[in-house]
This record gives structure tokens, sequence and C-alpha cells, in this order.
């Protein structure tokens, strides 16, 4: 069994841990990993809005937002001198 | 410069993102300064290519594999929009309370542009008060082509008599003399005139393959067609959507997962097969291509009646994805007849959408620069969720203007036993101190089902303040409806939730106006949550002091607020 910890959110906590095979349990988000996570969040807005400002980024996609949230930076593109693939490249 | 901000959702055909974009350029054709940015849940990005807009794309947040994950993109969705601070936001035919009740959403004048929907779709907007949300409701068709929808008499009424609701007829484009050649030169309609098919971006409504079954009985026509020894490309365009399986390959055929000139294809083509979504059927009538639509069950469209109408104004043919005969046999007499003429009297709206747009952003403007005398309205305010100790630095100049200024803090979060209520402060000038005569709390709407109105009771409680900001669980005005505080002695009263923005008072001057519509009396909540330091706190309170010193506004106290509550309710 798979088991994803859901407060990924929490920095301190290590994000997944590998156990036997392919089910996902989930762990609900606590109290306190709420209020880290608003952190987070409201920081990576600010990162978007600010991308968005400065003319660093036409287009972000964060469709695939996944448990690390950083990686939607790297989806961060400048359509125009994108690959032609209908897809942002990561 | 004014941010316009477009929220739409995408996930069958290309009409959202289409009109988005179109009503976009059509802004900024009028008013070449204004930003324009997009916030999409769309699960393909093709349609954003080179377009001159900011876009950002969530994915569909209906369709998260837990609430987990939806509440962080709600959350991120919420500091997004903070950030980017609109002038005013544009939703698209489907109202999503996601949006509609986002904090810095509830107070920025909001415009729904509405394709066609059928009259059972329109009633329920209406029975579900929707349409209350928006300022202006912009329909995509004319009112005479309206009106012919069989609509309820409720709803006629509404359109007729609110003047909320503009018609600006059908939004779609006409291709480029370059998207033209470029288009020619590719698909050389030349050699043998073209067949198009398509369902827009090829997304299914429901679970019945409507695309599959479509470029199934299509290919089996190209097949026929061949047999019959006909001179005709049958060009498919699936959509990025398209889930089902491609068509075979003939050597009378081509098929492209993506077009992205395919209104110069429609144009190109001397028949053109579709569903007949709104934006697809209009791209294609606008040019000289003979029409085949063909009707399904649909969401909110009635595709069948729609089918009827464009049959009768506009001569198209109707086709059944059952019968390939019949659509080999209207294929085959529409290749036979000359092309259609050009119909001059199709005009596209989008340029009616964006003066609406202008004109209400430059409305709310008006408001700011000249902020109306409110004397006649008694304002109750009630200050709470600053950032831990940054309100009482900010809170002297409130009190210089206004006297006693009403709050709770951030450090004084219930008790251990009720957890859910903050207990109301109160900030008096020297020599007014003490004037609380009752004991006041707000209920805080995180999980009020922990309290019973007897706990509030031994604790003293007499007056409960609360509001209809709701993050989890049941909300207060719920929790009201099963207990019944008054049999214990106490009073309860609603405050609007009102969201202080770190971009000033825009939202103050567009709503305090809107409340007062239906009442005299305005008790807010002012939640200061969304400011993210103390010079964003400073900055909004010295704005509201200004503002309430500039408009005349008499501030209640809790006081007047409790016996003009209490007369209204149980006298």
């Amino acid at each position: 069994m798979r088991l994803h910890y859901q407060n990924w959110l929490s920095e301190a906590v290590e994000v997944e841990r590998m156990l036997d095979d392919a089910d996902i349990v989930e762990i609900l988000l606590t109290e306190i990993n709420v209020r880290s996570a608003n952190q987070r969040i409201a920081s990576i807005a600010c990162q978007i809005a600010t991308s968005l400002e400065n003319g660093d980024a036409q287009l972000i996609d964060v469709s695939g937002l996944s448990p690390d949230l950083e990686r939607i930076f790297v989806k961060a593109v400048r359509f125009a001198n994108s690959a032609d693939s209908g897809s942002p490249p990561l | 410069m004014d941010r316009i901000l477009f929220l739409i959702k995408n996930g069958i055909g290309f009409g959202h993102v289409r009109r988005a974009i179109l009503v976009g350029e059509a802004i900024q054709r009028l008013e070449p300064s204004t930003d324009i940015t997009i916030i999409s849940q769309a699960k393909s990005l093709r349609l954003f290519r080179n377009v001159p807009f900011k876009v950002i794309n969530f994915p569909l947040l209906d369709r998260l594999p837990s609430n987990s994950t939806e509440k962080v993109y709600v959350e991120l969705l919420r500091d997004v929009v903070t950030r980017l601070a609109p002038s005013l936001v544009i939703e698209d035919t489907y109202p999503d309370r996601r949006y509609l009740s986002l904090p810095p959403l509830q107070t920025v004048p909001k415009i729904l542009l509405l394709r066609r929907v059928d009259s059972y779709g329109f009633e329920r907007f209406r029975r579900e008060n929707y349409f209350s949300c928006y300022d202006r409701i912009v329909i995509g068709q004319h009112k005479r082509d309206f009106l012919l929808e069989n609509h309820s008499r409720q709803s006629q009424t509404l359109v007729e008599l609110s003047k909320k609701f503009i018609f600006s007829g059908p939004i779609f484009r006409y291709p480029t003399i370059e998207e033209l050649h470029l288009t020619a030169k590719h698909y050389e309609p030349d050699l043998s005139p073209l067949i198009v098919v398509s369902a827009g971006a090829g997304g299914d409504h429901f679970n019945d393959a409507y695309c599959e079954r479509l470029f199934s009985s299509m290919s089996r026509v190209a097949s026929k067609s061949q047999q019959a020894g006909r001179s005709a490309r049958f060009v498919f365009v699936l959509g990025p959507y398209y889930g089902g399986v491609e068509p075979p390959k003939q050597s009378n055929t081509t098929v492209v997962r993506f077009e992205p000139h395919l209104t110069a294809l429609l144009h190109l083509a001397h028949v053109v097969v579709v569903r007949p979504g709104h934006n697809i059927v209009y791209e294609a009538l606008s040019g000289t291509a003979s029409v085949i639509v063909i009707p399904s069950i649909s969401y909110m469209e009635d595709q069948y009646s729609f089918s009827e109408y464009l049959s009768k104004e506009y001569g198209v043919a109707i086709g059944d994805n059952e019968d390939v005969d019949l659509l080999f046999h209207l294929t085959s007499n529409l290749l036979d007849l000359p092309r259609r003429a050009r119909n001059e009297a199709l005009i596209p709206g989008q340029d009616c959408v964006a003066r609406a747009v202008i004109e209400e952003v430059e409305q709310t403007k008006e408001l700011s620069r000249q902020p109306r005398r409110v004397t006649s309205a008694r304002v109750f305010l009630l200050l709470a969720n600053a950032l831990p100790n940054s309100l009482s630095q900010t809170l002297t100049r409130l009190r210089e203007t206004c006297g006693t200024v009403h709050f709770v803090s951030s450090e004084n979060s219930g008790d251990h036993f009720v957890p859910d209520l903050q207990v109301v402060e109160t900030s008096s000038p020297p020599g007014r101190e003490g004037e609380s005569e009752f004991p006041v709390v707000l209920l805080r709407s995180r999980s009020p089902h922990c309290v019973t109105p007897r706990a509030l009771r031994e604790r003293g409680v007499r007056v409960i303040l609360y509001t209809d900001g709701c993050e989890f669980s049941m909300n207060c005005e719920e929790w009201l409806q099963h207990h019944n505080v008054r049999d214990h002695g106490m009073l309860e009263c609603k405050l609007f939730h009102f969201y202080a923005l770190p971009n000033g008072l825009m939202q103050f001057y567009y709503l305090v106006p809107k409340l007062l519509l239906t009442s005299s009396i305005l008790p807010l909540y002012v939640d200061l949550s969304l400011l993210s330091n103390q010079s964003e706190l400073t900055g909004f309170v010295n704005a509201l002091a200004d503002w309430l010193l500039e408009a005349g506004v008499q501030l209640m106290t809790i006081q007047e607020l409790v016996h003009e509550t209490a007369l209204s309710k149980l006298a």
C-alpha cells in the first residue's frame, strides 16, 4: 500500500512514504496544516500575479498542481516561445 | 488601468473560450489600455495560443479527486483574484458558486455573458436567483430570437422590465484574408470541394458518444461518396476533447485533431456538417457553405428546437447521426448546389458586449470619483480578523472620525468550552468608555454546531452577531434555524460579510448604494483577513475613515443596532 500524505502542505512533514503497493490512503488536513497551507498558497498566488504583471509569463497552468507545489512554476511559460505542441512544456 | 477578468469553464466545446477571446479583443479595440486577464478551467490550452491576454488555467474544479484538493485550489483562486484586483468580472453562461462566493469578487461589478440557453435552463437560473448576482446580463442573441424560445412569462417579464438584460446578437468572428489563404493552401478546396465535419472541441454533453457517432456516420458517408464516384474531400476536425475512436483513413478523407483556423476552413468548405453549438454554427453561417446540423440531447441547449429555428431562419438542413442514407442524400444534394450567398445581416455581437462592459466600468469609476452622500443610511461596523496585534495601532484614526469602534480581536478567540465565539469589544473615545449594556458575541461559522443556546446563555450572552461567511460545516444561518435563541432570552443579528481588499475602497463605493436599495440600515462585518501587512491595514482603515466623513455616513453603535433589531424582530 502506498501511503500518500495529503498534509504535504506542511513543510515539516515527509511528503510521501512508500509501503506496499498501489492503494492511496488520504489523510485529511489538520488545522495546523491548513494554516501553513494558507501561507504557502498566498505566497504562490503572489508569485503568479507578479509573474503576470512583470511579463515573465503569459500563461500559467496550475491544472496539474501536484503535491509538490513548486512544480507549477516550472509550467509557467511564455507561450509565444513555447513549442508547437498544444500544451506547455514541463 | 482597468483590469477586466474573465472567469470561464470549458469542457465540451470551444464557445466559452472563444467568446472570452473575442470580447476581450473588442474591449481592447475600444479601450487599448485595458488589461484583459482570463482565469479558465480548461482541459486544453490550444485556443489560448497567441492570445494577447494573460491566462491562468485551473483544472475543472468540479472534477477533482478529493475535497482537500478542491479546497487548496479554491484558496489559490481566491488569493490570485485578490492580487489581480479586477475592476470588473465577466462570467460566461454558467454561473459558478465557487466564483461567485470568492470574497474578493463579492464587491466587484459582475457581468454574466450568456450564450443562448434553452427555456428550462434560463428558468433554472432565474429560480435559483443567479441573475441577481450580476449587475448586467448580456445575452448573445437578438431579442426577437430570445422571445421565440418559449421562455416562461416570468422570465420574459424579468428580461423586459428589469433593465438588467442586454442583447448583443451572436458572438463569432470572420476569418482574416491571411487565414483563408493559409488554410486554402493546406486543404486545397480548388482540387475538390470540402465537406468539413466538426463538433467544436469534440467533448460530449452526456455519455451518448455523440461525437463518435457523428464521425462514424460521416465516415460511412465518405465511403458511400467514394463508391458513387463523387469528387469531394471530407475533413474531420476531431477537437482536443474528442476521446472516441478515430475515423478510419480513406483516400477522400483528412483527419485532424485540431485546426487553429477552423473558422477559415468552415468558410472554404462547400458543405459543413456540425453539432449545432452556438459558436460553430454562426461561424459556419457567416460563410458561404451549405450547413447541415445534427442535433442531439444537450446540456441547457435544446439543440432540436435550435435546429428547427436555424432551418427556418437560415435554411440549414437537419441530419440524424443514425441515418447514414439521409446524411449521404443531404450531402450529395448540397454538393450539387452552388455556394450560398453571404448573409450580410449576420453581424458579430462582441462590439456590443464590449461597449456594455466599458460602460459598466465607467459607472463604477464615477461612483469612486464622487462618493454619494448617504446621510439617510445608518451603518454599523464590526472590524475583525486583522493580523495579530495590528488593529489597535490603526483604530485611533477611525475612533477620531467615528467615535466608538467595535471590533473582535484575533487574540480573543473564544474560550475553552465554546471555541466558536468571539467577544465583541468596543474602543470608545475618552469619557465614553463602558457604554456597553449587554454582552455581545460574534458567532463564528467554522463549527457552530458545537454550540448550544444554553451554553451561550450560561455565559451571560444576550446578543449574537453572525455573518454568512462560512467555510466549513453548517453555517450560522442554518444553526439558527435549528436553535431558537430567542426562547433562551437572546437576540440574533446578521451582518453583511465584507472582505477588505488591499486596493482601497472601490468595493465600498460599489457595495453601499447597492445594499441601500433594500435597507436603510447596513450592519457590516469588515473582514480584514485578506490584508497581509500593517501598511495595507492602515491604508484601508484610513481610507474607510475618509469615506465615512466624505459620504456623511451616520455610524450606529452596537446599542442602537440591538435596539433596532429588537424592535424589528420582536415587536
